[in-house]
């Protein structure tokens, strides 16, 4: 059994060995200070040879039949500042590398070749180096393409092609960007991601953690503006993107780069993109805006808050040009004090739930819609919490208005909800702050009781107004939970009463207060 | 009926003599109405005014129009006004997004009002708008001396509506 193992592991180990031990050595072959003059490398191999001056450049020639990557480490030697470059077939600088100081290593890492001749060239910028005598060695190493970045991809239109479910290993490496246009020298690795699949998908990324690198991610559509951005939140964190909405066929640019100068050439970050069929049941990013709100047309979604300032829009269709009560649900988040928003179809804000505190559930009771757009609107209290990885459920429920139900919004005289002598309302006294107006007609002058059930949490209060507005009576409970009933001798006319508690922080999402209007 | 409230009926209430407008309430609509007649052609193109009747004037005024978002939704639309469960008139006929009117002598009082939206839409009939969706039956105090002037405005393609109420002084109106 044992001797099946290692029999089965030994051409993995000699691939292995094949891939990062050089096959044979080259010495270099002076003059070899020009691409013309320079020294003919057989693929894999360690390359020996001596710097004579500080201005001395040695070239060695590469020439790749096919797309693989390459990797090269150079030994530091006493009084010698390393400057490592490659070049393409016509001399073009692909990537400088300049990581240590004099005496220091140097190393290119994950260079893209394709067909063809390139060069590596190795030079010298310590003016001060006299040391002709100590030979380096330039370890040369080409492994296969697949699953691995290709530098240079720093730039947009150098992006590494990458498959979704495809696992990629690259370096957040080097730590600047030499050749870079701006003065930021930012070293950041690029991919393309193109999804030409029919249907609806999440794309869900995730980068592994690299010690010293604090990473971001982003996202950028085929114009190239940047639709997502994922912070890691600090140093030797993953990174990681999730739900993001793609609608084929789409083209995305990832981009991913560490947030302070940094580098890693030990430890490779892998990168890993998945794309899941979207079915409705999570949010759809980004949707961070009105325009690009996910439908939310299942009784539940799922959603995070990610980034920090994260808001996520869900839009709530209503089809039929009928009265509806909408209701939602928002779950609790660790470490999160959730908010949750009903807007209209521009935007405007019509009810905002915060009842709750940190870590506990928000619910938005009921509002009256009709057909037409309606957005709920997630979002997190301070600003200033996010986790990619704690997931919120939003659930709704459109139920058709019937009579004795409250129809929010009743909050004022111009909106208050009609009701006759002899019916009754079950109504919630909330969000916090919540005041219920109702309206109704004497036809017959007569007596008239008002009667208000008891409602934990809150005192309630009962204001009788007339139609020009001018208070005809006012009933209140002694302490919460307690009913409420006064009556009033009434003429012929329009009524309103307002109901509310004294204080706005006396609110209560899961019982109904019940308001009943009788003549006596 | 008598036969000038008839006629002023006709006419579109807003624009006939205040005189002609001081109908009694007329027998609650059970079914679609026609649409109101087209002034004739010897009208509108200068039969002698009628002399107006020595009556006093209106004290109840109603104005009604709506937002309409797009120009091909702009039908045609009037208001019915009922005081106490009885027709008492209606506004003229105009597109949605026009300004129509009714005044009228009401008997003082505190008395229930109640208005009427009705669209026609295409080449169908008269079409009132749906219960859920007409405003309210609301009390108003009448009196002899002041014009209530009730503005009623509807939105959301006549699903909302907002009502607006002042009330004129004689010697505030010219």
């Amino acid at each position: 059994m044992r001797a099946a193992r290692l029999a089965a592991a030994l051409p993995v180990a000699w691939a292995a060995l094949s891939l990062s031990a050089c096959s044979r050595t080259v010495y270099e072959g002076e003059p070899n200070d020009h691409f013309t003059q320079a020294t003919q490398l057989p693929g894999a191999c360690t390359a020996v040879g001596t710097l004579s001056s500080a201005k001395d450049v040695d070239f060695y020639r590469i020439d790749s039949s096919k797309p693989q990557n390459l990797s090269v480490f150079v030994g530091g030697i006493r009084g010698a500042d390393f400057v490592l470059s490659v070049l393409d077939a016509d001399r073009r600088e692909l990537k400088r590398y300049d990581e240590t100081g004099t005496g220091g290593d140097e190393q290119a890492l994950d260079v893209g070749l394709d067909g063809g001749a390139y060069y590596i060239v190795l030079s010298d910028k310590d003016e001060k180096y006299v040391n002709g005598g100590q030979a380096y060695r330039m370890n040369v190493r080409l492994e296969s393409p697949e699953g691995r970045e290709r530098e240079p991809n720093d730039k947009s239109l150098q992006a590494t092609p990458i498959k979704p479910g495809a696992l990629i290993r690259g370096h957040y490496y080097p730590s600047r960007n030499l050749l870079a246009d701006d003065t930021g020298y930012a070293e950041e690795d690029w991919f393309r991601l193109d999804v030409g699949a029919q249907g609806l998908y999440t794309l869900n990324v995730d980068a592994s953690e690299v010690p010293g690198i604090y990473p971001v991610l982003e996202i950028y559509d085929a114009n190239g503006y940047k639709v997502k951005e994922a912070d890691s939140q600090g140093a030797g964190n993953p990174v990681t993107l999730h739900n993001f909405g793609v609608k084929p066929p789409a083209h995305y640019l990832l981009r991913l780069r560490s947030k302070l100068p940094a580098a890693n050439a030990q430890v490779p970050y892998e990168l890993l993109t998945e794309l899941v069929p979207w079915q409705g049941r999570t949010e759809f990013e980004p949707n961070d805006q009105r325009l690009d709100a996910t439908p939310f047309d299942q009784d539940s979604i799922a959603g995070t808050i990610f980034p920090e300032g994260d808001a996520d829009w869900y839009r709530v269709s209503v089809p039929e040009d009928k009265r509806f009560i909408l209701r939602a649900e928002l779950s609790a988040l660790a470490g999160m004090d959730l908010a949750l928003s009903l807007r209209d179809d521009i935007g405007n804000e019509l009810v905002h739930a915060d009842n709750m505190g940190k870590e506990q559930p928000e619910v938005l009771t009921g509002y009256g819609v009709r057909k037409g757009d309606y957005y709920l609107v997630v979002s997190e209290k301070t600003g200033k919490k996010a986790d990619p990885k704690a997931t919120y459920t939003l659930a709704k429920s459109l139920t058709p208005y019937q009579e004795g139900l409250e129809w929010e919004p009743n909050d004022s005289s111009a909106t208050a909800q009609g009701i006759k002598v002899g019916d009754s309302v079950d109504a919630y006294l909330a969000p916090k702050g919540d005041v219920d107006f109702y309206e109704f007609n004497v036809y017959t002058a007569g007596e008239i009781v008002f009667e208000i059930t008891g409602l934990l949490n809150a005192r309630l209060e009962a204001t009788l107004y007339d139609q020009d507005g001018k208070a005809l009576a006012l009933g209140a409970c002694r302490k919460a939970g307690d009913p409420l009933s006064f009556s009033k001798a009434l003429q012929p006319g329009t009524y309103q009463v307002r109901i509310r508690a004294p204080s706005p922080d006396e609110a209560n999402t899961r019982d109904k207060y019940t308001f009943r209007l009788r003549a006596r | 009926m008598p036969a000038a409230a008839l006629l002023a009926l006709a006419l579109g209430c807003a624009h006939a003599p205040a005189a002609l407008k001081a109908v009694p309430p007329p027998a609650a609509a059970s079914g679609p109405a026609a649409p109101p007649a087209a002034p004739s052609a010897g009208e509108e193109t200068g039969s002698p005014p009628r002399a107006a009747l020595p009556s006093a004037p209106p004290n109840f005024e109603l104005s009604s129009y709506e937002v309409v978002e797009k120009e091909e939704s702009d039908a045609l639309a009037m208001v019915r006004v009922f005081v106490g469960g009885s027709l008492a008139g209606q506004t003229e006929t105009a597109p949605l997004s026009k300004e129509k009117r009714w005044t009228g002598r009401l008997q003082p009082g505190n008395r229930p009002l109640r208005f009427e939206r009705w669209v026609l839409r295409g080449t169908g009939p008269w079409a009132k708008a749906e219960d859920d969706f007409q405003p309210r039956e609301r009390f108003y105090r009448i009196d002899d001396r002041s014009l209530i002037v009730v503005q009623l405005k509807f939105f959301d393609s006549g699903r909302q509506y907002v009502i607006q109420t002042t009330r004129e002084e004689p010697a505030q109106k010219p």
